[in-house]
């Protein structure tokens, strides 16, 4: 088996909007990009608080195995759910995007840090820092065109929540494009 | 009374069922003969309707009514008839079970039918004890009687079933004995009418099993009862002492479980 | 006519979402519930779609409950589901019992988790394999399926559905939390090319119906109430009006009877997969989320030179038996992974009867076993 998948690891506390993450990326590839996606979630009982994580495998060919042990691309939104993550690790070939905000002790050369939380709240919620952050790795992987991925915010966010939505992800994205 | 139905009461009774499993002097055989009475003057479709029954003596009586009926388990006979009348909103639906079965297995059913305001009935046979497994004590037993299950006198106070189904919510409350054979009948014809979730209890002490045992009990003789359809249901007495007051205290309406269901769907 | 209430088309679903969209499209249109994690998406899916295509949706005071409205509402002539846990499923069973004894269609969705009692709600479990086949009262057959993808979790709600309503059986999804929660895509055919089968009416008068004769096939025509047969349905023996029979011959045409429709059409009931099978001294048996990992391992192994198959059992109950004792008589080992500490093993066990060695890789919940470690075992075996 060759097939190319690429996995992505989303790490965060509850609130930070880490499920929808994951499901908006999964459902841009699947729907919009007619790839294959598997997205799978993993939190405790808390709703708010506690650490979160989503998993999601894109790959041209049907996904059979529906776990990520090393990443090809590892989104850090949190300290805390970062380090006790222990069903994934990094490797030197994982890319890392880390909110400016967190100080991560892990050394790559394929280390980013974004200002997904300081530009949310510019843009008028914390709580789009996760767009931001997507915004910003749909940029920086191309592996999912722009208009997908806004397809997807579209058919995930409610309508009321939409301009906030796409004003993040947008700003992430060119976050990364002024950095070209 | 003269009522325009096509059917008499022997319509509803099977035929091909006897003889019957009950005793001699037990209350449920004249309950059922009002039961069937009562079906027979509302006039419904006997194909629309839907006896259900849980387990019990007074369980029994779905497998005895010519109808669709159905023996559910233990104490779930309510939750059963809230699936087929939502299933089927043309079916009239009534529950016709026992005390044990109604309100100590299934006594969370019947609050929760009731608050939600399921458009059924439910008619319980309170004969004070579990008659067929040999007269244990239940929630409906009187205080201080002897069952083979409180051989010291019970010290657990019993409900006050028209108390209980008034402060849920039911729309229709009645207390009878099979000694008001009209009462009962038309009572339970009213509540078969009434829109809404109604409640009919019928207090006939179970003579084998619980009377033979607690002489003083009060079998709901009309001598030791009195009508009283004003009385205030919180205030109702039941004990082996006073006398049995009987009567329909609760007539109202509320909005029924699929109307306000479909209002909040179609707007 | 395009049917509104089917979504075709490809959706990004995930499994609990999955089932309940296989369920409206197989015709299902009354689900009672209570919530439970990890299958509350169920209800809520149910909760939004039901009203839209005149079905019903009741939330009900517990699993108890729950499970005696889906049957009323079978018996009112509907297509019936609910959905649940472990804890939830435990409080069922005894009217699940009843909808056997009655022969009432319905689904129940049991998606596991980690247990025994409360357990470990959020995360995967494999354990209720046995809850399901033996944990109502009393001697039965019963019919399961168990899927490993979105896509499946779609496909195999309607299944059940069919099974159900064509064998007057409760049926069961042994869906996980694992599979529940993970998001794939769904294709969702058209409406027609949906396979659907609505339970037999009787064709005779209502002085001559028989609501439990045997029929040719084992199983009676049912009619509802409303349908103007004057049915009645007991959870005592009965015989074939319907009416207690508790005679000890009464008993003796009912089970063999109820048990019998289910074991002599076992053909018609099993699904499976067979992968690799042909060159395979060694096989891997696997089962919902699994299989996944378990086809990743059989790949890995494949890659290195280990002439390895892999039997994936999608209909659990009734156990396909015949596949171990003829369909493949060559294999010399069977490793069966599962997460819980051992019980389709022993199944299989029973089914080899002793014409092959059979390794358990057993793992006691939280998590999906690791291909890596299904490796290790089947290297181990090589030696």
């Amino acid at each position: 088996m060759t097939q190319k998948e690429t996995t992505f690891r989303i790490a965060g506390i509850g609130g930070q909007g880490i499920v929808l993450a994951g499901y908006i990326l999964g459902n841009a590839a699947t729907i919009y990009e007619k790839k294959y996606a598997l997205f799978t979630r993993q939190y405790g009982p808390e709703a708010r608080g506690a650490n979160c994580y989503s998993s999601v495998i894109v790959s041209d060919q049907p996904i059979l195995y529906p776990i990520i042990c090393s990443p090809s691309i590892y989104i850090c939104m949190s300290k805390k759910a970062f380090d006790a993550d222990n069903a994934c690790t990094v490797t030197p070939e994982t890319i890392i995007c880390t909110d400016k905000n967190v100080d991560i002790s892990v050394c790559s050369a394929r280390r980013y840090s974004v200002a997904a939380d300081l530009e949310a709240r510019h843009i008028g919620s914390r709580v789009v820092a996760n767009m931001v952050m997507l915004g910003y790795v749909t940029a920086l992987t191309g592996l999912i065109r722009k208009e997908s991925m806004i397809e997807s915010i579209h058919s995930a966010v409610e309508q009321q929540y939409l301009p906030l939505n796409l004003a993040a992800f947008n700003r992430g994205f060119s976050l990364y494009t002024s950095e070209l | 009374m003269t009522y325009n139905s096509p059917y008499t009461k022997d319509d509803f009774l099977r035929d091909d069922r006897g003889p019957h499993i009950w005793c001699p002097q037990c209350g449920i055989r004249p309950s059922i003969q009002c039961f069937a009475g009562a079906l027979a003057q509302t006039g419904i479709d006997r194909d629309k309707i839907v006896v259900v029954s849980g387990i019990g003596c007074a369980g029994r009586i779905a497998g005895y009514m010519y109808c669709d009926s159905f023996h559910a388990t233990h104490g779930r006979a309510i939750p059963f008839a809230t699936g087929v009348k939502l299933a089927n909103p043309d079916l009239t639906v009534v529950v016709f079970s026992g005390d044990g079965d109604l309100f100590a297995i299934g006594g969370n059913h019947f609050i929760h039918a009731t608050r939600r305001n399921i458009d059924i009935s439910v008619f319980c046979i309170n004969n004070g004890v579990y008659g067929m497994t040999g007269g244990q004590s239940a929630p409906t037993t009187h205080m201080g009687a002897w069952t083979a299950t409180s051989p010291y006198g019970n010290c657990e106070p019993p409900f006050n079933l028209p108390h209980l189904a008034e402060s849920c919510g039911a729309v229709y409350v009645a207390r009878w004995t099979p000694a008001y054979t009209d009462e009962l009948t038309q009572s339970m014809r009213e509540a078969i009418q009434t829109r809404g979730f109604s409640f009919v209890e019928i207090v006939t002490p179970c003579p084998t099993n619980y009377v033979r045992y607690n002489p003083t009990v009060n079998t709901g003789s009309k001598e030791h009862t009195r009508i009283d359809h004003s009385a205030d249901v919180h205030s109702l007495q039941y004990s082996c002492e006073a006398q049995l007051v009987v009567g329909t205290f609760v007539r109202r309406q509320r909005p029924v479980f699929e109307v306000q269901q479909n209002n909040r769907t179609q707007t | 006519m395009v049917d509104p209430s089917v979504m075709t088309g490809e959706h990004f679903w995930m499994g609990n979402i999955a089932c309940a969209e296989g369920a409206i499209s197989a015709g299902c249109r009354f689900f009672a519930g209570y919530p439970i994690t990890p299958a509350t998406e169920i209800a809520e899916q149910m909760a939004r779609r039901l009203p839209q295509i005149k079905g019903v949706y009741i939330q009900m005071e517990d699993e108890i409950a729950s499970m005696a409205a889906v049957l009323g509402a079978s018996w009112a002539g509907r297509k019936s589901m609910t959905a649940t846990s472990g804890p939830g499923l435990s409080l069922m069973l005894e009217n699940i019992g009843l909808g056997i004894m009655t022969e009432t269609p319905c689904v129940i969705v049991n998606v596991q988790r980690g247990s025994p009692s409360t357990g470990l709600p959020t995360l995967v479990g494999q354990a209720d394999m046995m809850q399901a086949r033996w944990g109502a009262h009393g001697d039965y057959e019963i019919i399961a399926y168990a899927p490993s993808s979105a896509q499946e979790c779609f496909d195999l709600t309607v299944l059940a559905f069919y099974m159900s309503e064509k064998y007057r059986v409760p049926v069961f999804i042994l869906s996980d939390g694992f599979v529940g929660y993970m998001t794939e895509k769904v294709v969702v055919p058209p409406a027609e090319s949906i396979p659907q089968f609505n339970r037999q009416k009787p064709n005779v008068s209502r002085e001559k119906y028989l609501p439990h004769h045997l029929a040719d096939n084992e199983v009676p025509p049912m009619a509802v109430f409303g349908d103007g047969y004057c049915v009645h349905a007991t959870g005592l023996t009965h015989d074939d009006r319907g009416y207690p029979d508790t005679t000890e011959q009464a008993q003796d045409i009912l089970i063999k009877r109820l048990i019998g429709k289910i074991r002599l059409n076992i053909d018609d009931i099993t699904r499976y997969e067979a992968t690799y099978l042909d060159d395979a001294a060694m096989v891997v048996v696997s089962y919902g989320i699994t299989s996944r990992v378990c086809a990743k391992a059989v790949e890995l192994a494949r890659s290195q030179g280990i002439a390895v198959g892999h039997l994936r059992i999608i209909s659990v109950w009734p156990f396909p038996d015949h596949l171990f004792r003829w369909s493949f008589p060559d294999v010399k080992h069977w490793i069966v992974p599962e997460i819980n500490m051992g019980q389709i093993v022993r199944e299989v066990q029973r089914a080899v009867c002793g014409q092959g060695t059979v390794t358990p890789v057993s793992h006691a919940g939280g998590d999906v076993i690791r291909a890596e470690k299904i490796l290790s075992v089947l290297k181990e075996l090589c030696k």
